[in-house]
């Protein structure tokens, strides 16, 4: 039991490293090959998991080839356009100004229900509501609506409104972040002076203390209500 | 740039990892049939098979077989380690018990499985397909 125990942990770790290093695409929207990739990995690492029998090397040899197989597949897709769309393949235009094209719904095993389907996904109803529908390479329909069904964007109101900014965190669970403070080009004075605002003395008492470019604190101390604000910040650099 | 050489270095540690293994496994398996012919021809010649000879054959194939376990166990299945063991024993105790038949016999089998495993570790169409 403790060998089958054992095998779990080595198995586990072998494999959580293979998808850290596949990146994280491997964890979002899978393209075919990658999609192949996480179904075999998944069978491969159980042979040897509960087998006492089977020696584990014939479980983590073809999951570490099959990762090198891949992460080579995802390194030649990013030099060669060519070898790209060999591997991928490229996004279909399905529907057009001039409607729906058939013979690429066709060439996608699509049909009309599924397509219609797919829209519905997307909050659309109508096809007269869409000026374009695209099948990307990883098999999402992406919609580009026409003017009268787009949704209303702030820019549209034509006014002027400051720039969004990223929070970043200077202060997590009473630890200082000095990798985010060095960005932000803020000193222990500065998060002290902060501190003060919401009764905070040490870092330690403090939860969450987070800073955007636009210099606007959040910061909340442990048991204590949380308190935004904006102070006169020179800025860092742009994270 | 990190990843790339992360992933050369990994390339590099399992193509080294399984020439060796396959370096390895051959030759145990060749040096284990050479035992086995040994043996058979030694077996042969003699009717009465409980001879210091033999015994010491015997005794050479087991602690051989034994040793290499411990590695091949690795790569190989462990059942199938365990047959060629239990032939090797079953041998032994033949010609301890010097019953030249069953002990023939026994032989015949080992130097089939050992052909089998060698055939199954070899880098052939059949094996690929």
């Amino acid at each position: 039991m403790i060998t089958l125990m054992i095998r779990g942990i080595i198995i586990y770790a072998i494999v959580f490293l293979i998808f850290r290093l596949m990146g994280k695409r491997q964890l979002g929207q899978l393209q075919p090959f990658e999609f192949v990739i996480t179904l075999i990995i998944a069978d491969l690492a159980t042979i040897p998991m509960a087998e006492i029998n089977i020696p584990i090397v014939h479980g983590i040899v073809p999951l570490v080839t099959i990762s090198i197989i891949h992460f080579l597949i995802g390194f030649l897709s990013r030099k060669s356009i060519k070898l790209r769309k060999m591997f991928n393949g490229k996004p279909i235009i399905v529907v057009s100004p001039n409607g729906v094209d058939y013979e690429e719904l066709k060439r996608l095993n699509m049909d009309f229900d599924d397509l219609t389907e797919a829209l519905r996904e997307n909050n659309y109803f109508s096809l007269d509501q869409i000026q374009y529908a695209i099948i990307e390479t990883n098999g999402q329909l992406t919609v580009l609506p026409n003017a009268e069904n787009s949704p209303l964007a702030y820019g549209d109101l034509k006014n002027k409104k400051e720039e969004s900014a990223l929070p970043i965190m200077l202060v997590c669970d009473g630890k200082k972040i000095k990798e985010n403070m060095e960005r932000a080009k803020v000193d222990d004075e500065f998060l002290f002076d902060n501190m003060k605002k919401v009764g905070a003395f040490k870092i330690k008492e403090v939860l969450i203390f987070t800073l955007d470019n636009n210099g606007k604190i959040y910061i909340q101390a442990r048991n204590k209500k949380y308190k935004s604000f904006k102070v006169n910040f020179k800025g860092g650099e742009n994270w | 740039m990190k990843k790339i050489i992360s992933v050369l270095v990994i390339s590099a540690m399992l193509l080294t990892a399984v020439i060796l293994e396959q370096v390895f496994v051959q030759n145990t398996l060749d040096t284990l049939l050479a035992k086995i012919d040994t043996f058979d021809a030694e077996i042969q010649k003699v009717s009465d098979i409980n001879s210091q000879t033999l015994l010491n054959l015997g005794k050479d194939l087991d602690e051989y077989w034994t040793e290499k376990e411990k590695i091949l166990c690795l790569s190989i299945n462990h059942n199938d380690l365990n047959k060629v063991g239990e032939q090797i024993k079953k041998i032994v105790v033949y010609v301890d018990q010097n019953n030249k038949d069953d002990c023939i016999y026994e032989l015949e089998i080992l130097k089939f499985y050992a052909k089998s495993y060698k055939h199954v570790m070899e880098i052939t169409p059949q094996n690929l397909l």
